[in-house]
């Protein structure tokens, strides 16, 4: 009770008070000792004085406060303009430490208190600003000690900095403790120890703490270095060849970086590298785009790394780079690729492109960084070089190329790959798939060769295949891949299908001859069932196994109908006229062929044709594969109509079991062209459903809004916002033109689904 | 398979110069439809409905038949029925003679 007694207000005459507060304070001004007791009745003194009645008399302390520190900091200012130049920057240093900065330490828990009654009993309407006493002790360190002597302290400060660019020893810890004294006279969040110890706060809370000392010293300092750099570059540096200057600015950059962080506040550093860039590099850019490239075409890739260092901070500073690295990619892949069409060579075309992209994006990723726009135009280059046709219009070859390294090697062959050489040369392929622009052409081959190795059962592994699949997948989309993985579950489903047929006709006790049925919907295969019009008459001990077939199949898939792909079926058919039973493998029509041979040794081409119901050239393609085979012989090179054909009595064969090669339907060319004219079919249709669906879309939109059925809708003339619609819509798969995209609206107004007016092309609904 | 040994073929067969072992027999299916596109969508009917296609399901995307024999899409007419309970192509009243499978 007594204490509070004790801490009541009462009235304090100041005068006496003072004496003794003035007498503490210039102890600790000067650090001399203070001992416990006179500390306590300063305090309480304070305290008093604060709270005093019958007005407080914090006003009046405030003031002498002031004055006392301001007469102690003029002591010193005189202290210091009396010094020399040498000693000046260390008697400061001393000054400031010894007084402000313990004082500021010491002190810091009394005067926050003080500060805090000073605002609990200030006038609120008072005009006068108070500060807290730590801040006004800054606040007149600065105003009335550094604003005097800057200039000079500046320049030796400045001088220091040069000669430590020198190498001359300098006592660095002064230099920056100093720079420093002028962040903290002006920072009140951070303490003097924060700043010193370089503990960073955020730019956006510093600035405009920082201002003071960016106006005394940072402007002068990047003035300085400015001038610096540019003797550097323009004077010392002069002579060196580019990839010396390079080496040497880095250096400097270097040091200067570490300069900044040993000297001065952490916010300059940012501004001194943007100096050095703008100095030593932006200034020499042009020497540096020139050389840039030779050191591309000599794969100089250290210098090329110190380049990318360089560059790296100017704004827009890689563009020449850029440019010549790409040009550079493209030169050298469309050499190869012209190179390997000369060969033809499939193998020799995945390959070589394969090791341009790896030497090329091997050299982004350790020299460039892998910085974005480096992978970019490395990407767009290699599109350039992948799709390169050696005439406009053309549709280039990669989409051919790449299907027949893929088949290659999926195709059951001589070779054994193993699984993981098939991986590696899968993953080459993918490689080059993605540079792939016409991906609908790649499609068609892709799925024209996939159906021939399952359809022949000659895939190497079907894991293989799947697992293409599905990177194919993973790269365009499940549309991409819609079809081809329809062809593969077709065949897994084809697999049950027949063994549920053959148990069914277990179940039924009917016998027929061993049978396998492959069932393929027809949307998703690339095989028209119309193929020829001319059919051959099957032999009649297949009638059963179809026609049974056909009635299972029927009964399990209502709605269906069965189309036979004779062309496609094969058989494997035993000789049983020879010393050996071999058993060759052909396709049933020439299996149906060969039975007119069962009562006859000799025939001619014209005789069979009349028996099987089909023209000579389509027969001459089947025998060829016969005679090839050595199953019949014939001893005319060129068959024709009265071709004698003989069995061959008396063929031999290494292997008890052999394959007759299918009769080859086209030529390559022939087929590559009917690729081509598929394509550009499809690309009509997929155009025209674009367009269908765009208006099919906006006439819902319209029912929907006003809840009446619009027959047409009006479109400005091919607008600009409608031809981007289709080409965004197409692009995944391949870029229409122009000219296409309006042949394809002409063919919608031929088949009545748009009709043109004046102004406006009309599109009419119809129901 | 063995059918390789000529011990094992069956007497009848050794007075036939050729014997079918076996046959891989192809066939494509369709549906059995007398118009092969969806009037609705306006999508081959081999191929799935739009909505369908887009929302990757088109394994489950059949044909349904009226009785008047015209055929759609089944996700297409049962969106269709709810408007209107007729043929598009017809007119004549829906009744669904059986679904493809």
């Amino acid at each position: 009770m007594t204490s509070i007694y004790a801490l009541r207000p009462h009235p304090v005459e100041f005068n006496k008070v003072w004496v003794n507060i003035y007498d503490t304070l210039n102890k600790i001004l000067s650090l001399q000792a203070v001992d416990r007791q006179t500390w306590s009745f300063s305090f309480s003194d304070i305290y008093f004085l604060c709270v005093a009645v019958p007005e407080s008399q914090c006003t009046r302390l405030y003031n002498s406060v002031k004055e006392c520190i301001q007469s102690h900091v003029q002591r010193v200012l005189q202290n210091l303009l009396a010094m020399s130049d040498e000693s000046l920057v260390a008697e400061y240093h001393k000054r400031f430490f010894n007084c402000l900065f313990s004082y500021m330490n010491n002190q810091l828990m009394r005067e926050r208190r003080n500060a805090e009654s000073q605002l609990l009993y200030a006038d609120p309407d008072d005009a006068f600003v108070y500060k807290e006493i730590g801040m006004l002790a800054f606040e007149i360190w600065k105003d009335d000690l550094i604003v005097p002597i800057k200039d000079r302290l500046v320049k030796l400060l400045l001088e220091l900095i040069e000669m430590d660019r020198r190498n001359v020893d300098t006592r660095v810890v002064d230099i920056r403790d100093v720079i420093l004294s002028f962040v903290a006279v002006t920072d009140r969040y951070s303490s003097a120890n924060e700043i010193l110890q370089g503990i960073q706060i955020s730019p956006e809370r510093s600035r405009p703490l920082i201002k003071f000392y960016e106006e005394i010293f940072e402007e002068p300092f990047l003035q300085m270095t400015r001038g610096y750099f540019q003797i550097l570059s323009t004077v010392e540096f002069a002579d060196l060849n580019c990839s010396e200057y390079m080496k040497k600015v880095l250096q400097i950059k270097e040091e200067e970086q570490e300069r900044a962080s040993r000297f001065l506040h952490f916010t300059s550093r940012e501004k001194v590298e943007h100096l050095t860039s703008e100095i030593l590099v932006e200034m020499q850019k042009e020497r540096l785009d020139s050389v840039c490239r030779q050191m591309i075409e000599h794969e100089s890739l250290a210098d090329l790394r110190n380049m990318y260092y360089c560059l790296k901070p100017v704004p827009n500073g890689f563009s020449v780079l850029l440019n010549e690295l790409s040009g550079f990619i493209k030169s050298t892949g469309i050499s190869m690729v012209i190179n390997a069409n000369a060969n033809n060579d499939p193998n020799d075309f995945v390959s070589s492109l394969h090791d341009c992209q790896s030497r090329f994006s091997s050299i982004v990723k350790d020299v460039f960084n892998n910085e974005s726009d480096f992978i970019a135009s490395l990407d767009k280059a290699m599109e350039l070089v992948v799709n390169y046709r050696s005439e406009e219009r053309q549709i280039s070859k990669a989409s051919e190329r790449v299907n027949r390294f893929i088949d290659s090697i999926l195709r059951k062959s001589k070779v054994n790959w193993s699984e993981s050489e098939m991986e590696a040369k899968l993953k080459m392929a993918l490689v080059i798939f993605r540079y792939i622009e016409d991906k609908d052409v790649f499609e068609k081959y892709y799925s024209k060769l996939f159906a021939s190795r399952l359809i022949m059962n000659n895939s190497a592994s079907r894991e293989m295949e799947e697992q293409m699949i599905k990177k194919m997948k993973e790269a365009c989309g499940y549309e991409f891949t819609n079809k081809l993985s329809r062809m593969f579950t077709d065949i897994g489903l084809s697999e049950e299908l027949t063994k549920e047929f053959n148990e069914h006709l277990d179940c039924h006790d009917s016998k027929t001859v061993q049978s396998s049925f492959l069932i393929l919907q027809s949307a998703a295969w690339p095989i028209s069932s119309d193929h020829s019009s001319e059919q051959f008459t099957l032999p009649s001990e297949l009638e059963l196994p179809m026609l049974k077939f056909d009635e299972f199949y029927r009964e399990k898939h209502h709605g269906r109908k069965l189309t036979w792909i004779n062309h496609l079926a094969n058989a494997e058919v035993r000789l049983n006229y020879l010393d050996r039973s071999y058993i060759v493998t052909m396709t049933v029509e020439q299996y149906a062929l060969l039975l007119n041979f069962e009562n006859q040794d000799q025939s001619t081409i014209g005789e069979l044709a009349g028996r099987s119901g089909v023209s000579v050239p389509m027969l001459i393609k089947a025998l060829r594969g016969l005679v090839d085979g050595n199953v019949l012989n014939c001893s005319d090179q060129e068959l024709d109509e009265n071709s004698p054909i003989l069995l061959n009595l008396t063929l031999s064969n290494k292997r008890l079991r052999f394959k007759i090669t299918a009769p080859l339907s086209q030529k390559s060319v022939k087929e590559t062209q009917r690729v081509i004219d598929t394509v550009q079919q499809d690309r009509k249709l997929c155009i025209e459903c674009v367009i269908v669906r765009y208006y099919f879309f906006h006439i819902t939109g319209c029912i929907e809004k006003t809840g009446i059925q619009a027959t047409s809708i009006a479109f400005p003339k091919l607008e600009n916002a409608f031809l981007t619609m289709v080409v965004n819509q197409t692009k995944a798969r391949f870029l229409p033109d122009i000219s296409t995209i309006k042949q394809c609206i002409s063919q919608l107004i031929e088949k009545l689904y748009m009709q043109r007016t004046d102004d406006y092309e009309e599109y009419q609904y119809l129901a | 398979m063995n059918e390789s040994s000529p011990s094992k073929s069956p007497p009848k067969s050794e007075n036939k110069l050729f014997t079918l072992k076996k046959w891989n027999a192809v066939a494509m299916w369709a549906w059995d439809v007398e118009c092969d596109t969806c009037a609705i969508c306006r999508v081959h009917l081999m191929e799935a409905c739009l909505r369908c296609q887009s929302d990757s399901k088109a394994e489950d995307c059949v044909v349904v038949w009226g009785e008047c024999n015209h055929s759609f899409h089944n996700c297409c007419m049962s969106l269709w029925v709810k408007q209107n309970n007729r043929c598009p192509l017809c007119q004549q009243d829906w009744t669904v003679q059986r679904i493809g499978q």
